[in-house]
């Protein structure tokens, strides 16, 4: 069953790109199928309940002679995110619907990303899984590379150089781990149940999680690792900018929450204040660079970099609220970011390449995008009953209680939110309007748009109105990893009882 | 020579007779037919690989000159292949169309003789016959069709390297018979330790020995001939260099470490400079090209800086770390050979619409032939190790050797070093798949067909590259 869920849309992807050369329509249309039935195997899952701690594993051995073997299982939070994704690749269809050209590419390049994101989240053995997060790496970057703004090559150059540098830091520290665990237990394996029930301690753990920590981070973006982040998603094509900053990055965080966690608990509790730090002085710096920009696309960049690092503090802050927090952070800001760059897509189609500048006013002739707008920036701002204020409602309550100094620092960056926030909508939607846009005979929200939009907002009030839901699907999961924390730095039994 | 031990040398004696055979068929009388040494040819390859393959199992030493076991029939088997997929390219290769007739297919043929015996050789005088072997063909082969530009220069660039690592090998073969008395590998070590032996001198023969391999294996400082005389060679000679002969070079040297075992951590760390230099000015020097023939042949120096990073950090003393170090490197070796063929192959396909390589001369290629083009992306993801390739495994191999051993700082630097390389190998694929600007002025370019040879052969090693990767624990358990 997760085997499918990784592996249909590759041999999906393969299918169309080698059969709808010339077809661009029919590839659109076959890639919004796999994506369909994707999602309604992940539906199915939701609703017949079969995730309790981790389920459904399957295991095959790959490689013995290296114990890497072909391991994935799904617990509740990488169910959750699972779900996202799904949901943020058919809103990411819909965005790029009408602005892709070539589909027969970009469809089954999608769908390769798809796949290794799935992989990632479901791949329990750290090989497994580096070789999914590469995976998932080389079609965006094509995507980005091909469609986007004029200076997307640039963009996608670095981001890549970034992610890869990244990647082979982790990497490793992967073979590091791997030789570090056999030479002390005498197992020689990648498996996470293994590894996560003989933690790494010493004076080595500590560089081995940091080549983890950097290539997790790289992705997120963390602070200071942020850099590559504003050009990206700036040039790439709002569809790509969608899925680098609400999915991809969420692969970073689970990284970090998975495997770091349990695996260098004494590492990640030494490093907890600095990790701590970095996510507020993250979280306040991008939301200070948000005040300053002239693009709407540049304040998104940074809101989500501000955003994704108050998940950052959290996963350090590691408590059971904040680990909480940080997974429905993760799912809230998801949705939000995916609604900031839809609306950017259709200002784009509308003729505005997103500087404020160009803009203004706009309120008078667009009211249905107005509409949505608003509701995302009060979503993302963290009005009560919408997503984001559930999500950090419970991250920055939980890591109160560990750090109140970078709590209340990072706290900050949410006033901040709102006022950065509501000055681009203000320069973009109200205000006076220019005569040329009054003038020009724009259509407000169409169908496709309408659609998109209501499945965002419909998302963000279920996150936020009931995430009781979520949080019973990971509570096991999060409370073991909290448990770990504040037990004698190992695993208790109870994560390890696989339900075959 | 017993006749179970005339029964390993069947191979040889196929390949050495069936050039000469290929050879006679030019002098048949009548019409000169291209189509008979031609297929003589891939008949002779293909008889070999059938009596490789019919050997496995077998194990022989030869007259204490050629070893055969496991590991030197699976490098056979690759090198053979390798030579027919370089006959296949060179079939319907422009630049030597018409050129082409039987003394090229037999040169190619000796040639592939020369890396089975320099693969297998358990002596070093049959080592250094069968590196002249693969050389002295190759003067012909890269001059192929002298007309071209560069093609004499080329040449007698790889003449004089060539000429200079032999004259450095003959010398350290030399010394290490003064020192030790013995030019079979595997009795050096016992012989060092005899009354009469000295130790110095066969120590500094070592040296000169291992100068002259990294001259073959264009090591950095001694690698800038390589890039030179690939540009200049015909594509499907250059695959047969960048690929085949240098890793006929690199499994000669696995063998000799595996026999000289005892006292490898005593000459192992001559190997440390090369290794170092070659990481970090392969790449560096990849850098800053604009043609991609030369792109390669930098990134073929990082490469084998990368595959010989194992056997040289190997612990004195430990077997097992020994044994980790020579499949990390065969590994390395043999995805190395494949994944370099694809790219080859697709140069030496796409030659007749940008001859020189430059990379700007590619834009939009890899859109208008999709199967060159994915060949080409999965080609070059795969040297730059992205997973599930080939190249990953590779990579991660030898890194968890080299790990093992200790020396981490070494896989930090090559680490970064292969971040590094990553944007070059992206520059390829941009232009690959950029698109086209003059495209619309030939649209009646647009339906040429594409020769069986090179297809085949693309296809092929590029299935072989994701297949080695994948399947890694197989290729592991059917290489030793």
């Amino acid at each position: 069953m997760l085997s499918l869920l990784i592996f249909l849309p590759m041999v999906a992807a393969l299918l169309i790109g080698s059969s709808c050369r010339k077809l661009p329509f029919i590839a659109r249309s076959m890639t919004l199928t796999t994506l369909i039935i994707e999602s309604m195997l992940v539906a199915w899952i939701f609703i017949t309940h079969q995730v309790h701690g981790f389920s459904m594993t399957e295991s095959l051995n790959w490689i013995p002679d290296f114990g890497i073997k072909y391991l994935v299982s799904m617990d509740g939070i990488s169910l959750s995110l699972i779900g996202l994704t799904c949901t943020l690749f058919i809103v990411a269809m819909l965005v790029a619907w009408h602005q892709v050209n070539r589909w027969q590419a970009f469809g089954p390049l999608m769908l390769l990303t798809l796949s290794g994101i799935m992989g990632a989240f479901l791949a329990l053995d750290l090989m497994l899984f580096y070789v999914f997060w590469e995976l998932m790496l080389i079609p965006i970057y094509f995507m980005l590379s091909f469609w986007g703004g004029k200076d997307t090559k640039q963009a996608a150059l670095k981001f890549v150089l970034v992610t890869i540098t990244g990647s082979l830091l982790m990497l490793v520290s992967l073979v590091a781990l791997y030789i570090i665990n056999g030479n002390n237990t005498g197992v020689w394996t990648f498996d996470y149940f293994y590894l996560a029930s003989h933690p790494i301690t010493g004076e080595l753990a500590i560089p081995v999680v940091c080549g983890f920590l950097i290539a997790f981070l790289i992705k997120i973006p963390g602070f200071p690792f942020h850099f590559w982040a504003p050009d990206t998603y700036r040039e790439g094509a709002p569809a790509v900018s969608l899925l680098l900053s609400g999915v991809m990055a969420n692969v970073g965080a689970y990284g970090i929450l998975r495997f770091c966690l349990a695996i260098f608990p004494e590492a990640m509790h030494q490093m907890m204040y600095i990790g701590m730090a970095l996510g507020a002085i993250g979280s306040l710096y991008a939301a200070l660079l948000a005040f300053r920009q002239k693009d709407l696309r540049n304040v998104i960049a940074y809101s989500s970099i501000s955003h994704m690092n108050l998940v950052v503090l959290a996963i350090f802050a590691w408590q059971l609220q904040a680990l909480n927090g940080a997974v429905i952070q993760l799912i809230a800001h998801g949705l939000s970011v995916a609604g900031l760059f839809a609306v950017v897509r259709m200002l784009q189609a509308r003729g505005f390449s997103g500087k404020f500048d160009e803009m203004g006013g706009l309120y008078k002739v667009l009211p249905g995008i107005g509409v949505f707008l608003l509701f995302i920036v009060a979503a993302s701002v963290g009005i009560p009953g919408l997503g984001n204020f559930a999500g950090e409602i419970l991250l920055l309550a939980g890591s109160f209680s560990v750090s109140p100094l970078w709590t209340s620092l990072a706290a900050f960056s949410i006033v901040l939110g709102v006022v950065y926030f509501l000055r681009a909508y203000g320069l973009a939607f109200l205000g006076p309007i220019s005569d040329d846009n009054e003038q020009r005979k724009l259509i407000d929200l169409t169908a496709r748009e309408k659609l998109t939009a209501s499945i965002i907002v419909i998302g963000l009030f279920w996150v936020g109105l009931e995430p009781n839901y979520l949080l019973q699907l990971m509570m096991s999961s999060t409370k073991t990893l909290a448990s770990i924390h504040s037990g004698s730095y190992s695993l208790i039994e109870g994560v390890i009882n696989v339900i075959s | 020579m017993s006749s179970h031990e005339l029964i390993s040398a069947i191979p040889f004696a196929i390949l050495g007779l069936g050039a000469l055979g290929v050879l006679l068929l030019g002098v048949l009388p009548g019409k000169n037919n291209q189509q008979l040494p031609y297929m003589g040819s891939i008949v002779v390859l293909l008889a070999t690989m059938l009596s490789v393959a019919s050997l496995f199992g077998h194990s022989a030493n030869i007259e204490n000159f050629v070893v055969i076991d496991h590991f030197t029939l699976v490098a056979f088997e690759l090198f053979a292949a390798g030579g027919l997929a370089t006959i296949l390219l060179a079939k319907n290769y422009p630049a030597l169309n018409k050129h082409v007739a039987e003394e090229f297919y037999a040169l190619i043929l000796i040639a592939v003789l020369g890396t089975f015996i320099l693969a297998s050789a358990s002596n070093l005088l049959a080592a250094f016959l069968g590196m002249e072997t693969i050389a002295i063909p190759m003067f012909a082969l890269i001059a192929w069709n002298p007309q071209r530009k560069g093609a004499i220069e080329g040449g007698l660039k790889y003449a004089v390297t060539a000429t200079v690592a032999a004259a450095f090998f003959m010398f350290g073969i030399a010394l290490i018979y003064f020192g030790a008395g013995t030019i079979v590998i595997s009795e050096i070590p016992k012989a060092l330790t005899s009354a009469n032996a000295m130790p110095m001198v066969a120590l500094i023969g070592f040296m000169l020995l291992f100068v002259g391999i990294c001259f073959e294996l264009a090591l950095a400082p001694f690698h800038s001939w390589l890039a030179d005389t690939l540009q200049a060679s015909p594509a499907p000679v250059m695959a047969f260099i960048g690929s085949i002969a240098k890793i006929a070079m690199l499994t000669f040297v696995i063998h000799f470490v595996i026999q000289i075992e005892p006292i490898w951590d005593q000459i192992s760390f001559v190997l440390w400079g090369f290794v170092l230099f070659s990481i970090v000015f392969g790449n560096l020097l990849a850098f800053r090209q604009t043609n991609i023939k030369r792109i390669l042949a930098y990134s073929s120096v990082a490469h084998f800086g990368y595959a010989l990073m194992a056997l040289t950090s190997v612990i004195p003393n430990s077997s097992a770390s020994l044994s980790e170090a020579v499949h990390a490197t065969a590994y390395y070796g043999l995805s190395y050979a494949v994944m370099n063929l694809v790219a080859f192959a697709v140069i030496a396909m796409l030659n007749k619409h940008n001859p020189t390589g430059e990379l700007k001369g590619y834009r939009g290629l890899g859109r208008r032939y999709p199967l060159a083009g994915v060949a080409m992306a999965i080609a070059v993801l795969s040297l730059a190790g992205v997973p599930p390739t080939a190249g990953f495994f590779a990579k991660f191999f030898l890194f968890s050797s080299v790990l093992g051993n200790g020396y981490l700082g070494m896989v930090v630097l090559a680490a970064l070093a292969s971040a590094v390389s990553v944007f070059y190998y992206l520059r390829i694929l941009l232009a690959f798949f950029a698109k086209e600007e003059y495209y619309h002025h030939n649209q009646s370019a647009d339906v040429e067909s594409v020769e069986f040879g090179s297809t085949a052969v693309i296809s092929v090693s590029a299935f072989a590259t994701i297949a080695l990767g994948i399947f890694a624990q197989a290729v592991l358990t059917y290489m030793f």
